[in-house]
């Protein structure tokens, strides 16, 4: 899944248009878009709003069973800037600053884009150019520290991104909320195109389809003889071992080889301790060789 | 799988980032790699920690487009030897990082279970490391130096110097002994170097199979052959590293074939010895690869856990290890050439 926040509603709407979301009236306390693909929280503005207003989503999208581990987490929304960055443009930030603490943060690009990048720094109140004349080559916002902060403790840092787009050089007095949605969709198409980018199932694009068997034969077995956790790493251990040593496949061998499934959990724990010794034999068969 | 080709097209290019440290911009090794990458985007970083030592980083993914750290580094520019690398009887066991990590991927590398990033990391401060080196020597009369523990410095010559000037530094201090470990083909890179018996120009084979499936990214098996070639051509008088040695499917052959073609195609004069090491690793380091590598049948072999130290079950590393002494003595070489 992606799930994509920005700080204002005039922010989210030309995205949830675009990828078709509708609201989760069930998670009240922010408003949250969804739909299988993508999903989208509206944070308010500031830092102590973006790390509630994330953190508490991704429980949320974690208790309805999505894979928060394998989702991308994507900052959006408008910065000003300094001189160096252009109106209307969109921008990958490759650089975090913290302005408050002075953290930094990096997103890891793995995947190829199109976008300009850019550096940005997360102020704790709106800034004006006359209050910081020393700001050079960035872009100011009040939410991407606080996002990648809290985005971390639940991803890694190759699956968090923030893209900007320039509304005003540092002028608050500039910022008309009108434009925002204009400037977006000007922008639109780029940002599809990043989405689009973005790896769906890294995992499973990594995997063979005798890999994919063997996960599902894997599967199958945990579930029939209703393995504990550690029970189930023993069960991996052994078949990856069974797989090294002897070049056969674990579904194949399970083909020929009956185990007996119980509602009785002695039995199952039998059956299991059954398996492990049969596949231990094939792999001692296997030993220096 | 198609899926792989798929991949490769949607990744980012390798070094299309590069994180400099503020005070490592002048050096002229960075100056040189800067050079080397314009279309990079350069982003300055106040230490090299600050990326390399960041939390929850995935060390697969970024091999995918490991990204370039230029840094300096502030202390510890020798450290003691360790107990998993041979000393070849030297007295005065050191190696030292100037580098950390690799261009490469191999499987059985423990490098991914010491780092929590791929990324690249260049010391630029190369003087320092010179001069520790210097003061170590001056201090004990004699040391034994390898240079690429924790990276593959031939492999970034082009982009660094720094086993050229090494050389330099073993012709001026005839008791400085110097190993660069390679897998690269890049001896062009110091071709024009005349060759000193002090500093050994090391090369790892693997056979075929292991080459090809395991030692990902590395050149071929032959274009390395013609590597060493073009060095024993030279005058180096080269190490051949059977490091670690892997038990596989039919390894005594692919080592007899390997062992052959060393035979056919190198001068044996010129080989000044040959070093063998069968896997081991650190047991932390090993459980943090298992993790990253779930699919991986390295990682499913069942080993013995003596001490913090994962290896083969002694029986098979002591077949592993006697076979391959065997092939090379039946291929002439005389024992005392062989470090096992």
């Amino acid at each position: 899944m992606i799930i994509i926040h920005t700080a204002i509603h005039p922010e989210a709407k030309p995205l949830i248009s675009m990828l078709q979301l509708k609201r989760d009236l069930d998670f009240a306390v922010f408003e949250l878009y969804q739909n299988k693909e993508f999903a989208l929280v509206v944070s308010g503005i500031g830092k102590v709003n973006t790390a509630i207003a994330l953190a508490t989503a991704i429980q949320y999208l974690k208790g309805q069973g999505q894979l928060i581990s394998g989702s991308t987490l994507v900052n959006f929304g408008l910065a000003g800037g300094t001189g160096e960055f252009q109106f209307g443009e969109l921008y990958y930030v490759q650089k975090i600053t913290d302005q408050a603490t002075e953290a930094n943060y990096y997103p890891d690009l793995i995947y190829k884009h199109q976008l300009p990048p850019a550096i940005l720094t997360t102020f704790d109140r709106p800034v004006a150019r006359a209050s910081f004349p020393e700001l050079s080559n960035t872009l100011v916002d009040m939410e991407a520290s606080a996002f990648f902060h809290t985005a971390n403790k639940f991803v890694d840092v190759h699956q968090i991104h923030c893209l900007k787009i320039l509304i005003d050089h540092l002028a608050p007095e500039d910022f008309k909320i009108d434009l925002v949605s204009e400037l977006i969709d000007k922008k639109l198409n780029l940002i599809k195109d990043f989405l689009d980018s973005l790896p769906r199932s890294p995992i499973l694009e990594d995997l063979s389809l005798n890999e994919i068997a063997e996960e599902q034969t894997i599967e199958k077995v945990i579930a029939d003889l209703k393995l504990s956790k550690s029970q189930a790493q023993q069960l991996r251990d052994l078949v990856m071992q069974y797989h090294t040593m002897t070049h056969l496949l674990f579904a194949d061998f399970i083909r020929s080889y009956h185990y007996r499934v119980s509602e009785h959990k002695s039995i199952n724990a039998n059956s299991f301790e059954k398996l492990k010794a049969k596949l231990s034999i094939e792999i001692g068969k296997h030993l220096g060789n | 799988m198609k899926l792989e080709s798929t991949l490769e097209t949607k990744l980012s290019r390798a070094f299309d980032t590069i994180y400099i440290e503020k005070d490592a911009k002048d050096y002229p090794v960075t100056i040189n790699i800067l050079n080397q990458f314009k279309k990079s985007q350069q982003i300055s970083i106040n230490s090299y920690q600050e990326i390399f030592n960041r939390n929850r980083q995935d060390f697969r993914q970024q091999k995918l487009s490991p990204k370039l750290i230029l840094a300096i580094k502030k202390d510890s520019y020798l450290y003691p030897g360790s107990s998993f690398t041979p000393s070849f009887n030297q007295p005065h066991f050191f190696y030292n990082a100037m580098a950390l990590n690799c261009l490469y991927d191999c499987s059985y590398c423990y490098l991914q279970g010491m780092f929590n990033s791929a990324n690249l990391v260049i010391f630029v401060n190369e003087q320092d490391f010179y001069q520790a080196t210097l003061d170590k020597l001056k201090e004990l009369g004699s040391l034994y130096l390898s240079i690429s523990y924790d990276t593959d410095l031939l492999a970034i010559e082009h982009l660094t110097g720094y086993c050229a000037k090494w050389i330099t530094l073993c012709q001026q201090n005839p008791k400085l002994l110097v190993e660069s470990r390679t897998k690269s083909v890049n001896f062009n890179a110091i071709k024009e170097l005349a060759p000193v018996d002090n500093f050994i120009l090391s090369w790892t084979l693997s056979p075929l199979s292991v080459s090809q499936r395991i030692e990902i990214n590395t050149p071929s098996l032959v274009s390395k052959i013609k590597a060493i070639q073009n060095a024993q051509a030279q005058g180096w008088k080269v190490r051949i590293c059977f490091d670690p040695l892997l038990m596989h499917v039919d390894w005594a052959k692919q080592y007899k074939d390997l062992i052959k073609l060393i035979n056919s195609e190198l001068d044996l004069n010129l080989i000044r010895d040959f070093s063998i090491g069968s896997f081991r690793m650190n047991d932390s380091f090993y459980k943090k690869i298992q993790k990253s590598r779930p699919q991986d049948p390295l990682f499913a072999y069942p080993y013995d856990r003596i001490e913090g130290i994962i290896s083969y079950p002694e029986e098979q590393d002591q077949k592993l290890k006697l076979t391959v002494c065997d092939l090379l003595k039946e291929s002439g070489v005389p024992t005392e050439m062989i470090f096992c």
